[in-house]
């Protein structure tokens, strides 16, 4: 697949506001490139494609960098005008004195193919202090009539109000709980500002978003009939996940998994305490009477399984018969082995390939995603129960 | 539709609304190419993508002398070659293969399916499969018949569980006529009943036939225009750059006629004539699609000439490589009088099409594989614009490509900017996978999930195969009473025939270049 990359830059005074105008128009001028002709007169029409905006806030250059090519694998399916706010170390320091950075990127397949699906990309230098303004710079560079997303790479800065106010430009912001320092402790503050602005910007967790193989496999039991009684009868609930040697502690997936089976079982918390081998234990309320245990433990993981699910089993009783149902990851942990058991015996099994979704992937789910995920807005707010309430209990 | 929904509360919000319950899948002719190259790989797939019911098993049905780990292994070879996942995965295959078994059998002898049925109780016992079968005829259509004439005998289409289900999967060709293909069908329903019968053509599998469907009853803006006011004609080509590919032997019996036109280029046109159906479900989407097929004026001998243009591609060169004749293919006889091109002119007689003619143009060793259906609209009533500041406006087009660069194009009129009023059209695109990153399941994958499901829409009915049959069975017999063609009469690389392109210029109008 040939590639064709031009790039603008749009200078501006160090200091001085960004021009906008001036952005526009190099988007614009870069249509009329000599680059563009040549490949029309090739016989291959460029279309200039969007599907969506997406708008970036990269935290520091590192993460601008990885943006890029996050953007670019995401682009070859799903072009959008992206604008990419590089945020730079230090408040109020312009390196250089570039406004903005334009770019139109085309892609040429293959000799069969007459179309060149082009995106553009607009990556413009910010200061870390630039959140109050950052809406009146996104506003006028979206193009017209089309879902705007709003992808934050970095803790999102819940006490802010401007923070507020830059989320509501966007009818969806994404997000990765993972990357919060502190992801169970966060996850209140998280469901405060689903609530609060649920009516015009839908929220996505990337850490919900790696739950939804486990969410698969785990309903697949449960679509046998003959199995559907366990649901009732949930006496116990395991659920581990991942603590790469030397990071902090970071189970909000694992939270996310428990108030998700909480919120679509109607279980309710009643107390919880730290275990002495890691991890907690909760005393649980199921909907139709009776109480189960869930646990959410850690196991020791390489960096690149830190905080990710990492098993999942249910136990389940009643009078005549007691059934097992676990998934986890196997082998290079690419696979995920599902078992049922019965009366201590394993009676099936059976492996998919589940390899922990990359960045583009996931980005890719969500960004097909509209309007507001109920199912996740519950999960949030269940999960926020167990997190509270660890806090409250002055628990570690 | 049969029921097969569980309520399951956790399923709400995920991506698969409803996931097949466990079932046995009985290959008949799974020592063949079709099982290895195309079933199974799907199959594998689907248990990639965890779609598969925990307990899932296939057993192999074949007169090859084999035992199940060679079978297995020679399964394996095909996933690690043709899956979209490919190579396996060991976890995942080694779980899969579980499920899998091989019994050598004779299609006749009535012994051997009692083998089969002590086979499928094993897996009803030990992998929970509850007396849900699947039988999947992938065998020459001469073995149908003998087949399901045994399973019935066994009583292999009964279960003995109450809420257990039987479905038939039976592969294209049904039949060679409109004759052969309703024998066919009864046959079947002696053994099978109507809804238990899923007739595949994996053309309907694919994703972009099924967008034809959401393009036309999702936007609210084609329908109004959908008709005979504002449609000139219908252009439908399905080109192949390809020759026979090794396929001499049957390709010889069967032409392009029988082999693209009646089952892929007919469903394409119902999809494209029919009447919105009253819902999305099975029987209520094929009613619609009948009702299309059945409006296609019925063929008069003395007329095939005049609607249809045959022709044999003979040496020519392909991309820039020399390639040879139909009649050098091997398995080919070397004086064989079979259609590797057919167009055919097709009216459909009812309020919406009166009067719109759909052009059909199927051929091997044409520049280029492309499938596209292509609506050409009418001109505009009063032309504003003319001589050289119109001359070279063309009518608006819109273009369903169906493969490659799946998509969507609307040509249209605009200014060339400048200080004159000049006009040319512009081709305004969609391109499918450019706004969508999922991977485009295999056809087959999508098939075989939606007969487990007991969602037979995608599935071909009995009466409209038998539809689709009858103006193919009148060309062939009118092709039958003409005198014998001069093949070959295009050359290997081109278009096919000339007299395919007169054969439009008598109507005034011209093939689109697709």
């Amino acid at each position: 697949m040939a590639e064709l990359d031009l790039t603008r830059e749009v200078h501006g005074f160090p200091g001085s506001p960004i021009d906008v105008d001036a952005i526009a128009r190099e988007l614009s001028g870069l249509w009329q490139a000599p680059d563009v002709d040549e490949l029309r007169r090739e016989a291959v029409v460029p279309s200039r494609t969007s599907v969506l905006n997406l708008i970036v806030h990269a935290t520091d250059p590192d993460s601008a960098a990885r943006v890029e090519q996050v953007v670019d694998r995401l682009a070859v399916h799903h072009p959008s005008r992206v604008i990419i706010f590089a945020v730079s170390h230090e408040p109020g320091d312009f390196s250089t004195d570039v406004d903005a950075e334009v770019n139109a990127h085309c892609l040429v397949r293959g000799a069969e193919s007459r179309l060149a699906p082009c995106y553009e990309q607009v990556t413009i230098p910010t200061p870390p202090d630039a959140l109050p303004y950052l809406r009146t710079v996104i506003d006028p560079l979206l193009l017209p009539d089309l879902p705007t997303i709003l992808w934050w790479t970095g803790p999102l800065p819940l006490h802010d109000r401007d923070f507020a106010r830059t989320v509501t430009v966007a009818d969806r912001l994404i997000f990765d709980s993972l990357a919060f320092t502190q992801g169970a402790a966060n996850l209140g503050r998280v469901a405060d500002l689903c609530r609060a602005v649920a009516d015009r910007c839908a929220l996505s967790d990337l850490a919900w978003t790696r739950l939804r193989q486990w969410r698969e496999l785990t309903a697949h039991f449960f679509d046998i009939p003959e199995h559907r009684w366990a649901l009732d009868e949930v006496t116990r609930v395991t659920v581990s996940y991942g603590r790469g040697r030397g990071q902090d502690d970071n189970p909000v997936e694992a939270f996310l998994y428990a108030g998700w089976a909480a919120s679509r079982l109607g279980w309710q918390l009643v107390r919880g305490e730290r275990r002495e081998r890691g991890g907690w234990e909760f005393l649980v309320r199921r909907a139709e009477g009776g109480e189960l245990t869930l646990i959410v433990k850690p196991v020791t993981v390489s960096h690149s399984f830190h905080g990710a699910l990492m098993s999942a089993a249910l136990a389940a009783r009643d009078r005549w018969r007691s059934a097992e149902f676990s998934a986890a990851r196997v082998g290079d942990r690419s696979a995920i082995r599902m078992a049922i058991g019965q009366q201590g015996r394993t009676v099936l099994e059976h492996a998919v390939r589940c390899a922990p979704p990359d960045l583009s992937t996931l980005l890719v789910h969500e960004l097909n995603q509209l309007g507001r995920d109920r199912v996740f807005e519950d999960a949030l707010h269940e999960a926020r129960h167990f997190a509270d309430a660890l806090r409250l209990w002055g628990i570690p | 539709m049969e029921e097969t929904a569980v309520e399951n509360p956790l399923r709400e919000g995920l991506q698969l609304e409803r996931v097949p319950p466990p079932c046995a899948m009985v290959i008949f002719g799974a020592s063949g190419d079709l099982m290895r190259r195309k079933l199974l790989p799907a199959l594998y797939n689907l248990a990639v993508e965890g779609l598969l019911p925990p307990g899932f098993s296939v057993v192999g049905y074949a007169r090859r002398d084999m035992t199940t780990e060679e079978f297995r292994a020679r399964l394996r070879e095909g996933v690690d070659a043709f899956s979209r996942r490919r190579p396996a995965d060991p976890e995942v295959w080694q779980s899969f293969e579980q499920g899998i078994s091989y019994l050598r059998g004779e299609f006749e002898d009535a012994s051997d399916y009692g083998r089969l049925a002590e086979e499928l109780a094993r897996l009803d016992r030990e992998r929970g499969t509850a007396g849900n079968r699947i039988y999947y005829l992938a065998t020459p259509p001469t073995e149908y018949e003998t087949i399901v004439d045994n399973l019935g005998a066994a009583g292999l289409n009964r279960s003995g569980q109450p809420d257990a289900w039987m479905r038939l999967i039976v592969e294209k060709p049904f039949g060679r006529d409109l004759a052969s293909a309703m024998e066919l069908n009864e046959h079947l329903l002696r053994t099978f009943r109507e809804s238990q019968i899923y007739r595949i053509d994996h053309y309907l599998g694919k994703e972009t036939v099924q967008n034809t469907l959401a393009f036309r009853f999702a936007n609210g803006i084609f329908e109004p225009i959908w008709n005979r006011n504002y449609i000139d004609n219908v252009q439908i080509t399905m080109a192949e750059s390809i020759g026979i590919e090794g396929r001499g032997h049957y390709y010889d019996q069967a032409g392009t006629l029988r082999d693209m036109v009646q089952n892929h280029m007919l469903q394409l046109v119902s999809l494209i004539a029919m009447e919105p159906p009253i819902t999305f479900e099975a029987d209520a989407v094929r009613d619609e699609k009948v009702k299309a097929l059945r409006a296609i004026r019925p063929v008069r001998q003395d007329q095939v000439d005049a609607i249809t243009v045959r022709g044999q591609f003979g040496p020519g060169w392909i991309a820039g490589q020399a390639v040879p004749g139909y009649r050098e293919e091997p398995g080919v006889d070397p004086n064989s009088q079979t259609e590797t091109f057919v167009a055919v002119r097709l009216l459909i007689d009812n309020w919406r099409w009166a009067g719109v003619p759909f052009y059909l143009r199927s051929g091997k060793r044409l520049p280029r594989r492309v499938t596209e259906v292509a609506i050409e609209f009418n001109q505009v009533p009063h032309p504003l614009f003319r001589g050289p500041v119109a001359a070279s406006l063309e009518p608006n087009v819109l273009a369903i490509r169906i493969q490659p660069d799946e998509g969507i194009s609307l040509k249209i009129a605009a200014k060339v900017p400048g200080p004159q009023m000049r006009l040319r059209s512009v081709n305004m695109g969609f391109l499918y996978g450019t706004s969508f990153m999922v991977e485009s399941p295999d056809a087959y994958e999508r098939l075989l999930l939606d007969c487990m499901l007991g969602d037979s829409t995608l599935f071909t009915r009995r009466d409209e195969t038998e539809a689709a049959w009858r103006p193919i069975t009148a060309i062939l017999e009118g092709w039958a009473e003409a005198p014998p063609p001069r093949f070959p009469n295009y050359e290997a690389g081109t278009w096919g025939p000339e007299a395919a392109d007169e054969f439009l210029a008598r109507d005034g109008r011209q093939w689109r270049r697709p």
